[in-house]
């Protein structure tokens, strides 16, 4: 046995975590100033790149990857140094990560603001800069699991278990929702189309939310808590089932984001159990977590750490409680596209995510520079600052959500709307756009407090590097790769595995022996379940193998993917689709890419659930023929205007335009923002063909001839609409965005002719009652 | 390719297996955890680690950096 004294590699801790306070404040006060443009719509002061529709994104970008991405890097390289026993195994790689995620952070400050986005949510930035993302992570990858390889201590403890998680399922998650054609250095089309890529982003969002929110704070919760606490983690037994039921269930649950669209009701049921089923992980995981501080309570009236650890996991345990709440199909039908959805992930994303990043940065902090957290005091009123804050952050818009989904749901005696101007809810919850930006801003102050106390903290004392000495066993290799997997467990649960498809899937008397077979083999198993003494497990090997382990979590992962997502993109049969869809024109296509460009998709959806009150409001229920050439889909996921899927031939042009340029002109209380440069900005009539070649490979069924004769149709087109303007005296020039606009939204929702010979839609059953 | 490949494939049936594998290994895991390991002194050893691996949480050890 040899001992061997290490030095940790924590500048890189260091580096990671003022990136995370700075930008976490940065993303804060982009939120704080969206939200007062709900309240107050002048206060983009007519500046595009200061408008709602384009700095939502910014805002949403910049406290995931930016505030929570920092946050979690600091913490895993913290921690993984400490469970592992070893340095990084490579600075240059660190430096290469820390840099190369900042230089991302700030392409993304740039380009959203300038309109170049994708349009789908949490995935907005293009193409090049999703490349970038893509090596950058695969440098942390690189260095994280090179350090596994060094590392002195045999066994993985649980929070590298979330970590290798989260280094997998991002991967997966950002390469698959990412994949485009570009047709620009800044724009580019999804190669899916409507309903797939609505169930595409939405596994990415909601796993996200999971994998990169949640995974990688819960290995931070494992491992700070119990420092903080000075005491093991409750059960380690249930971290174990903690981990491998999260990685199972989470991957699944993304079509709870869908339900009552046109997705096919086989995935909304399979989001909606598997959502449910959630429940059982996430408590179990957060009690596990509570637990910690048994016998050690009274810390969390005198430790600011410990405050804000358990104040977070406990926020984990609503926002847990909650999320598969709203994922029962009808509670969904109130809740989805309202405020109560932007309440949840605030309860999350403030309570879950914000306080388990203060926990850690005030216990790191002082150990990070040799020295004692400035002021306890300034601490404890960031506590009770923030709490209020989410408090009235959350409360207020749990109000106004449900307020509008029983608003837009309201019958006269006479079966009208009660509430047939979309207008008359949005001035109803304005009051509570008001509470919820004090809200916000409460918390923001708290944190802005903590910043300023973590600097005092470290003016304080000096950078140093933790060190340790460490006894190194040489390791003894006791089971190889392929031992492990081609071992008695695998084999009996592959068996079982097999049996229970069979029974699952064949006629009754296969399904009998199936069973028969299943109580044989697991007896079987259980009467030869031999260990030798002093041998270790199955699970123990496991845990000393991080090959063999991450690639188990991998295929935990890909099997809810692909099992999810295969039969939606790959079976032509699974998508019931009435064959009536018909191609964008070319202007058609160039006012939608303007439509994605300003993120009008972030107050406006475009998919009408089946329920009586949105076919009265806005028209028949979606169909998957409705959108399946929307490339990427603009079903969008908040209501704060109404719904346009069928808004084509509701308003003449004339309405369009003077609507665009004031929304007020037409519907008076709007909050929507004046876009008086659409009507000034010129569009690239040149690369329309481009723009159709790029669908037609994508499986658009333009011809060769309608793809050359792009733009003298576009500017036919658009002449007509100008001349049509032109009647009621307003003069625009045919090639400026405001015409490509209108065109798009004319074009919305309206039926093609019907071609001879081919079969009527379907009716959509319409829900009575809502 | 694939289209053609999958059509009229049992595919559907993928998140029926997927459950099944769920639950197998979700049970799997409470039988062997709570059954066959519950004599266990390792877990006790393995929750100790963050606790057992440096001094800084004590005593704020360190070089300048």
């Amino acid at each position: 046995m040899e001992e061997r004294h290490i030095v940790y590699d924590d500048s890189t801790v260091r580096q990671f975590t003022w990136a995370a306070v700075i930008w976490g404040i940065v993303g804060m006060a982009v939120g704080a100033f969206v939200a007062t443009q709900l309240a107050w719509w002048q206060a983009n002061f007519d500046i595009p790149w200061l408008t709602f529709s384009r700095l939502r994104p910014l805002h949403t970008n910049a406290v995931i990857f930016a505030f929570v991405g920092n946050m979690m890097f600091a913490g895993i390289y913290y921690s993984t140094q400490r469970l592992t026993k070893v340095r990084m195994a490579s600075d240059l790689l660190s430096k290469i990560h820390f840099w190369g995620w900042q230089a991302i952070i700030v392409a993304a400050a740039i380009t959203l603001p300038l309109g170049y986005s994708q349009s789908k949510e949490y995935a907005e930035l293009e193409w090049p800069i999703d490349i970038a993302i893509t090596l950058i992570w695969v440098v942390f990858a690189i260095n994280f699991f090179w350090t596994l390889a060094k590392r002195h201590e045999k066994n993985l403890y649980v929070a590298l278990w979330f970590y290798i998680a989260t280094i997998v399922t991002v991967a997966v998650l950002h390469i698959v929702n990412n994949l485009v054609i570009p047709i620009g250095m800044l724009k580019s089309y999804s190669i899916f189309g409507g309903v797939q890529d609505a169930l595409v982003q939405w596994w990415y969002g909601h796993n996200a939310v999971a994998f990169f929110l949640t995974t990688p704070i819960l290995g931070i919760m494992y491992y700070f808590l119990p420092k903080a606490a000075e005491r093991p983690v409750y059960s380690y037994r249930l971290s174990i089932v903690h981990f491998w039921a999260l990685v199972f269930v989470y991957i699944w649950a993304g079509p709870h984001h869908l339900l009552y669209t046109s997705l096919p009701d086989w995935a909304q049921s399979l989001g909606m159990v598997f959502s449910l089923m959630l429940w059982a992980p996430s408590w179990g995981g957060m009690l596990n977590g509570l637990l910690t501080l048994r016998g050690a309570w009274e810390k969390l009236r005198t430790d600011p750490v410990i405050k804000f650890l358990i104040a977070g996991v406990t926020f984990y345990g609503m926002a847990t409680f909650e999320g598969p709440l709203l994922s029962i199909k009808s509670v969904s039908a109130l809740g989805h596209y309202t405020d109560w959805i932007i309440g949840h992930v605030h309860g999350g994303a403030l309570g879950w995510n914000g306080f388990m990043a203060a926990g850690m940065f005030y216990w790191l902090v002082p150990r990070l520079y040799g020295t004692r957290l400035h002021s306890t005091k300034a601490a404890d009123a960031h506590f009770w600052m923030g709490t209020v804050g989410i408090l009235l952050y959350v409360v207020s818009m749990w109000v106004s959500g449900i307020s509008q989904g029983l608003m837009w749901r309201a019958f006269t005696p006479e079966g009208t709307l009660l509430y047939p101007d979309f207008v008359e809810t949005l001035l109803a919850i304005r009051p509570l756009y008001i509470v919820r930006l004090a809200g916000g801003t409460l918390y923001l102050a708290g944190f802005v407090l903590m910043g300023w106390n973590l600097w005092k903290t470290a003016r304080a004392g000096k950078a140093v590097n933790g060190e340790a000495t460490v006894v190194v066993e040489e390791r003894k290799r006791e089971i190889g790769a392929w031992g492990l997997v081609a071992s008695k467990p695998i084999f009996y649960a592959t068996g079982l595995f097999g049996l229970c498809v069979l029974y699952a899937v064949t006629n009754v008397f296969i399904a009998a022996a199936a069973l028969a077979g299943i109580v044989l083999v697991g007896l079987f198993a259980v009467l030869t379940y031999r260990k030798e003494e002093g041998r270790p497990g199955w699970h123990s090997l496991l845990e000393g193998n991080s090959l063999v382990f991450t690639v188990l979590t991998l295929i935990a992962i890909l099997i809810g993917g692909i099992a999810e997502i295969l039969p939606t993109v790959l079976i032509a049969d699974s998508v019931p689709r009435t064959g009536t869809a018909q191609p964008y024109t070319a202007l058609e296509l160039e006012g939608r890419d303007v439509y994605v460009s300003e993120g009008c998709y972030n107050c406006h959806s475009q998919q009408i659930r089946p329920f009586r009150s949105e076919k009265l409001r806005y028209g028949d229920p979606s169909t998957i023929d409705d959108s399946i050439y929307d490339r990427p889909f603009q079903w969008g996921s908040k209501r704060t205007g109404p719904d346009l899927a069928r808004v084509g031939g509701k308003y003449p042009n004339l309405w369009h335009y003077t609507h665009t340029i004031d929304p007020r002109s037409t519907s008076p209380g709007s909050n929507m923002p004046n876009y008086p440069w659409l009507a000034m900005r010129p569009i690239n009539v040149r690369a329309s063909s481009d723009k159709l070649r790029v669908m037609q490979k994508l499986g658009v069924p333009y011809t060769d001839a309608d793809v050359d004769a792009a733009p003298q149709e576009l500017e036919k087109q658009a002449k007509e609409i100008v001349a049509d303007l032109e009647k009621s005296g307003v003069s625009l020039e045919w090639d400026r965005e405001l015409v490509a606009v209108i065109a798009y939204l004319q074009r919305l929702g309206k039926a093609p002719a019907q071609q001879p010979g081919s079969t009527a839609p379907p009716a959509v059953t319409v829900m009575e009652g809502r | 390719m694939f289209q053609e490949a999958y059509r009229g494939s049992e595919f559907l049936h993928l998140p029926m297996f997927a459950l099944f594998l769920f639950l197998s290994v979700f049970v799997g895991t409470l039988v062997w955890l709570f059954v066959f390991q519950r004599h266990s002194d390792r877990f006790a050893r393995l929750a100790r680690i963050p606790l057992d691996t440096d001094a800084d949480s004590a005593s704020n050890r360190g070089t300048k950096a």
